[in-house]
Formats: structure tokens, sequence, C-alpha cells
């Protein structure tokens, strides 16, 4: 009989909070202009409040901090002001290590001007998250991200970052990029004179891959990519941007962002990505001084809804939300081949590896930053 | 402004104009002198300004003044800029005479167009420089590889590629103050000479290269400068290469994961003893050229040299820098704005318009509207401070005019 009753309450309790979370998404705007935006809140954001939409839409605006995935973000923030009309987005760009850098500045010097933060490195968020710099807001949608793709209520994923070897079809014959279809096959000296490689400061993909290899290869794995005199180049998109021209060969930590638009345009490139893969999950999150904090929550609800993250991942990388299909043109070609398990290695140490990482890097590779 | 009005201030000026030159030399306190001591402030602690638990220390320092990688960038910096303002002024200073005192064909027309490289940001000229003269893709690299065999006939990456980037372009500073004392140099003294006898290049050598030599120190002394704290060509053209100078030292360190901004100050003071130190010397030789009353800022009528068969090398010579400095890094531009990416294997796929639809299309011309306003609103501010600037250091006898200058 207790258990009966047991289960009459907690039945009656689960209708009473069905009903109140229903009230919740049912308590409309009372603003008529607010109507298109909060029907699409009700079909893809379950459970978020009119009141946060009232709120982001008297702050009216909002700022983004984004990378060079800038076609993937553009296309997102379009369609975010054409659903959330109210609120006008600026947007700042730049490579990962300088729009954190600028980020970090502003809030040491408490100019707090971003509202959304996205960075290319878990353990940095996670950091930030550990710190207080982030705002914990777990969003509607929640549940469709598995933990390593997020940190609950603080971050979550856009993109699984592939970190790929790339190379140029004119110069690089089928015979010889098969060597690139390993990890140790960039250490071939076959490549020594023809190959590049993205500085590590430039952010977390460029950064992640010596860190992998460092830890499970050895320093003598970067003294061999050292002994290749490769070039070394301060961010991804100029390093694809060389490649496509042929100005180098073989990009030896290349990134599927900066390759991505140019295979697109008709650039004769490949790239490989050597199973077990590295793929850092590229994390979006709000600041804790965010000056928008709504808005800025409205616009992290709808970067994770079916259509914002879609809109992102068609454009902007391999998909981290459940059940989502690849929907990249790249997608769809034969050569191209997503790993079938990745490299373990802890964001956390990788984060705070970076200085030990670093000085070894400069050991085998060169004093340059 | 006069030598004895520098060394000996007065303050009999009347009222008005003292405290309006006061108030000139707090407002260039406040613009110029804060920014510089709160480098010197973050120079000396372990961390960021606004950073919890940051202290005093030295540590900053002895990074910035004795280790090896920074010894490096500053012997390159010290290096790049006494090669590149040698050969500027050599450059610069051929064209000089060639447009000022030779019957040069089209020299009235040269001398508007040798200083168009100076209208142009050398940020530009750096990345128009990269698809003409990168290694392996280069146009000019690949299409002589094509034609001859040679793998790589100028490699833009390298010490000789970042001198040239400069050279083109402070070569049109040089030209330019040089042309002006070539044109003020009083004519009759080098009549007198032609008159006693004396050819044309043995009174260039005794007698004019003495008159304008102020004028050489003083222009090599400023693009020394300018060289020395320039960021964007050694940051492009050294980086791939591991060449380092101090301000590219400086940014990296500011701008890139891990940042260290107190290493960055540090290194900041370093490049403020070059600019103070070559500032002092310059106003020494300027004040020293006052003496020279024959270059009079007046101009008249020279006899110009009659080069002969000799006037078509020196109009090559010209056209040889215009088409370096000018017209093939605009051809590129303009080649690789209609080009899906840059490539030297030109087919027809690779050309398109796209660029130029998306650039006039909503964000995208932002940068060209945020440029103008910032030329005319930095233009005409910097213009009225400076003619204020100017009035309160040339007209104002007071203690306060002479701090301010």
């Amino acid at each position: 009989m207790p258990k009966f009753l047991s289960r009459i309450t907690m039945g009656l309790a689960g209708l009473l909070l069905l009903a109140t979370d229903a009230g919740a998404q049912s308590a409309a705007p009372s603003d008529p202009k607010l109507a298109g935006s909060w029907a699409f809140m009700q079909q893809q954001m379950p459970g978020v409040p009119a009141s946060l939409l009232e709120a982001a839409c008297k702050e009216a605006s909002l700022m983004v901090y984004y990378g060079t995935w800038v076609d993937a973000e553009e296309a997102q923030i379009k369609r975010f002001q054409e659903r959330f009309p109210c609120v006008s987005v600026e947007k700042f760009t730049a490579d990962t290590g300088q729009r954190r850098e600028r980020w970090l500045a502003e809030t040491r010097a408490g100019r707090h001007i971003a509202d959304i933060i996205q960075d290319t490195d878990p353990g940095f968020l996670n950091d930030q998250a550990s710190k207080n710099g982030l705002t914990e807001y777990k969003i509607s949608n929640d549940g469709q991200f598995d933990a390593a793709a997020k940190k609950d209520g603080y971050w979550y994923a856009l993109r699984v970052a592939l970190v790929g070897i790339a190379w140029n079809t004119d110069l690089v014959s089928d015979e010889e990029a098969k060597k690139l279809s390993t990890w140790q096959g960039i250490t071939d000296p076959v490549w020594a004179g023809r190959a590049a490689i993205v500085d590590p400061s430039a952010g977390g993909v460029a950064y992640t891959p010596w860190y992998v290899w460092l830890k499970n290869y050895g320093p003598e794995f970067l003294q061999k990519i050292g002994a290749l005199k490769p070039r070394i180049i301060a961010a991804i998109t100029p390093a694809s941007a060389a490649l496509a021209s042929g100005d180098i060969e073989v990009l030896l930590n290349a990134s599927e962002t900066g390759l991505l638009p140019l295979l697109d345009k008709g650039a004769p490139i490949r790239w490989s990505l050597p199973d077990p893969g590295i793929g850092p999950m590229t994390g979006q999150a709000i600041a804790a001084a965010a000056p928008h904090p709504n808005a800025a929550k409205l616009f992290q609800e709808y970067s994770f809804t079916e259509e914002g993250y879609g809109i992102w991942q068609k454009l902007g990388g391999a998909p981290a939300r459940k059940g989502v299909k690849d929907q990249r043109p790249v997608a769809q070609q034969s050569w191209y081949k997503v790993p079938t398990s990745f490299i373990p290695y802890d964001p956390a140490d990788a984060s705070k590896s970076m200085n030990s990482v670093l000085e070894e890097y400069r050991k085998s590779i060169g004093n340059a930053r | 402004m006069s030598v004895q009005s520098m060394s000996e201030p007065s303050s009999s000026a009347p009222l008005l104009p003292r405290v309006a030159s006061f108030l000139f030399v707090a407002f260039l306190l406040v613009v110029v002198i804060t920014p510089v001591a709160y480098v010197f402030y973050g120079s000396f602690r372990t961390d960021s300004p606004g950073a919890p638990d940051a202290g005093f220390t030295l540590a900053n320092w002895q990074t910035a003044y004795l280790s090896p990688v920074y010894l490096d960038a500053l012997w390159n910096t010290v290096v790049l800029g006494v090669v590149v303002a040698a050969l500027s002024l050599v450059i610069g200073g051929a064209l000089a005479w060639i447009v000022a005192r030779t019957d040069t064909p089209g020299r009235n027309t040269f001398a508007l167009l040798i200083i168009v490289p100076l209208m142009i940001s050398n940020l530009i000229t750096t990345l128009a420089w990269i698809a003409l003269a990168a290694p392996n893709a280069g146009f000019i690299n690949a299409y002589v590889r094509m034609f001859t065999g040679i793998r790589t006939i100028f490699d833009i990456y390298s010490f000789s590629g970042i001198v040239t980037v400069h050279v083109l372009h402070y070569a049109a500073f040089a030209f330019l103050a040089l042309f002006a004392a070539l044109r003020s140099i009083d004519a009759s003294l080098e009549e007198a000479s032609y008159m006693l006898g004396v050819g044309p290049l043995r009174t260039s050598i005794r007698m004019t290269l003495p008159l304008i030599a102020p004028t050489i120190a003083t222009t090599f002394l400023v693009i020394f400068i300018f060289v020395a704290e320039n960021f964007s060509v050694p940051t492009l053209l050294g980086t791939p290469v591991d060449f380092q100078t101090l301000p590219s030292m400086i940014f990296f360190n500011m701008a890139v994961t891990p940042t260290q901004p107190t290493i960055a100050a540090a290194s900041g003071t370093v490049l403020l003893w070059i600019a103070l130190i070559g500032t002092v010397l310059q106003r020494r030789m300027t004040s020293r050229a006052n003496r020279y009353v024959t270059v009079t800022g007046k101009g008249s009528r020279h006899r110009l040299a009659r080069l002969g068969i000799w006037r078509y090398f020196t109009c090559a010579f010209v056209v040889l820098y215009l088409l370096l400095a000018v017209g093939l890094p605009y051809i590129a531009l303009v080649l690789g704005s209609l080009m899906n990416f840059l490539t030297p294997r030109l087919r027809p796929e690779v050309f398109t318009l796209d660029n130029y639809r998306t650039f006039f299309v909503g964000d995208n011309f932002a940068p060209v509207l945020n440029s103008l306003g910032l030329s005319i609103c930095g233009g005409l501010g910097l213009t009225i401070i400076y003619v204020l600037l100017s009035f309160v250091i040339g007209r104002v006898r007071s203690r306060w005019a002479f701090a301010a200058d």
C-alpha cells in the first residue's frame, strides 16, 4: 500500500511539474511582434520561458567572439537575426590565440565586451568555468550532447575539429600521398623542404596535435619534423591558402576549417584524417560578465537547436551533436574518411602542458614566437 | 624654430599664450607620457595590469635585455633598419637626382609617380609581394621556373625579401626629402662651380652632396626608426623563416597564447630607447642643418645635367623602380582579387567576380567606411593638433613651449 501511495504521489508530482513547465512555455510574450520568435522557441527550445525572449529583446544587442569558421558563424547569425529580429548581433573574428587573449585582457581590465565566446581548446573552457569566467547556463537541448562534447551548463561543442594532413594534388602524387595516411608518415624525409606547419600558438586545433604527438610519440617525433625544415605559418587560414596556391606541398597539422572553403572553390587539395584521429572540440560559452546576459542565453540556446546547429554544421565542421548527419558536401566524397576512433587525451592536461609543449616545439622546430 | 629659441626659453611671453602652451603640454602629457609610463610600470610587474596577486620584478627586463632570443631580435632590428635606410637613401637619392637635376625624359610625371608607394600601406605591399615572390607559387618564381627551370629566383620569405619590400617603400620617402633639398639649393653656387670649369659629377660630389648631407643624415635616421618600429613586414615575411624583430616579438607576446604582456612591455622600452636616441640625433642634425643657409627652401632654376644617351638609362631606372614599387604589386593585387584562390596556375575556372560581389555586400563593406572615417577624422584631428603645436613651439616663448618641443 505505501508503495502504491508513493507511486501515486510521484505521478501527481510529475504531472504537476509537466503542467508547470507547460505553463511556463505557454506564457506567451505580451508583445505581439515577438509571436514569430516565440513560436520558433516553443518548437525548438523546449522549456525556455518567454521572459528570456523579452529580456533579450530589451537588451537588443549581442557581441559574438568567433573564430576563423566565418562562413558557418555568419550563416548562423544571419538566421538567428531572422528568427529574433529584436536582437542585433555584433561580431569579432580572429584566430583562437588572438581572440582568446583579447577576451582575457578585456576581462582583466574590467572592460566586458564579449557576450558569447568560442574556443578550440576545451581545456581552456573548462579552466574558465572553474574560475567563474563563464556563465552557468544549461541549454534546453543539453541532452543532445555527450559528456565529452560539453561541460554541463557552461559550454557546448559546435564541432569536432578534425586535424588532418593535407596536400596539394598538383604537386604530391597519389603514391606519395599514401604515406600521409598515418601520423608517422609525416616524418618521412621525402617531405623535407616541401612541408609546412601551423604554429601551435595559433589555437586549439593547431596546438592539440603537438600535444598529442609529444605525449604519444615522444620528443623524437618532433625532432624528425624539425629535420624536415618545415615552413612555420602563423595561422590556419594562411597555411591553407599557401597549400592551395602550391607554395607549400604538404601541411602537417591541417584544420578542415581552412581547407573546406578552398576545396569548395576548386583548389587542388586533399587531406587525410589518420585513424586513430585527433579531434578537439570547439566549444561555445557565455562570458561570466556578459554585458547582454539574456541575449547571450538566447543565442546560446539557438546555436544548439536543430536549426541553428544544422546551419552551423553544414559549413563549420564535423558534428558533435547526437544524431546529426554530417551535412557537409565533403562528407559525400569517396576519399573522405572520418576516423573511427580518436587518440584519447585530457583537455585539462593539454592546457596545463602548453608551456612545456611549446618549449619542446621551440627546441625541435624553431624559436619563432 | 631657431636653435636660440630652443636653448633659451624665457618667461616673458604674454599670459594667454603661456596658459595655452601650459594646457598643450598637459594634453601632451596625457596622450604621450601616460601610455609610456604605463608601459614602464607594466614592464616591472609579474603579471599584466589588473591581474590579482601581481607584484614587482626585474625578470622581464632581464629577459628583454639579456636573453639570447631578444638580443637576436634587437640585432635583427638594428641591422634591418641600417640596411634599409642606407639602400633607401641610395635609391631615393638617385631618383631625386634624376628627377631634379637631369634632363631625363618624363621627369615631371615621375616626380608625381615616385611618391605613390608612400600612399600604399606596406602591409598591402607585403601581401602583394607574397603573391609575386612566394618561393614556390609566387607569380614571378612560377613563370621564371616555367621558362628557365630555375626553381626559385627570389624568395620573399627571407631577410632580402623583407629589405626589398621596405626599400621599395622608403626609397620614395628618401626621394621626397632629397628632391626637396636638391630643389632648394641656391642655383648660383652650382653655376659658379660650372663657370670655374668644374664638371657636373665633380660639382655634385664636392658641392651638392655636402650641402644636402644634413638632409641625408636626418632622412637616414627617420627611415631607420620607421623600419625598426615596423611590425607588419617582418612579421609576415620573417616568421616563416624564424627571423624576428623586436616589434614582431612584441606582437606575438601580446596577441598569441600564452601571452607575455609584461615581457612585451619590457621589450617596448628597448624600442623606446631606439626611438628616443634617433629623435635626439635627428634634432641635433636638424639644428646644425639650419646653418646651411644655401638650402633655403626657396625654389630656384637649376641647370640640368645633360646626360645624352644615358638619359634613357636613367629613365629606365625610374621606370624599373615604379614597376617594382607600384606596377607589379598592383597587378598582383588586382589579379588576386579576381581569383577564387591565389595560384600561379591560371585556368579559366579560377577566375571569378565573387570577391567583388561579396565585398560590396553588408558587413564586408564596413571596413572601407571605417577606414574612410578614420582617415578623415584622424587627418583632420592631427592637422589641428600639429598646427597648434607648431604655433606654441614657434611663437610662444615660454618654458612650457620649450617642454612641448
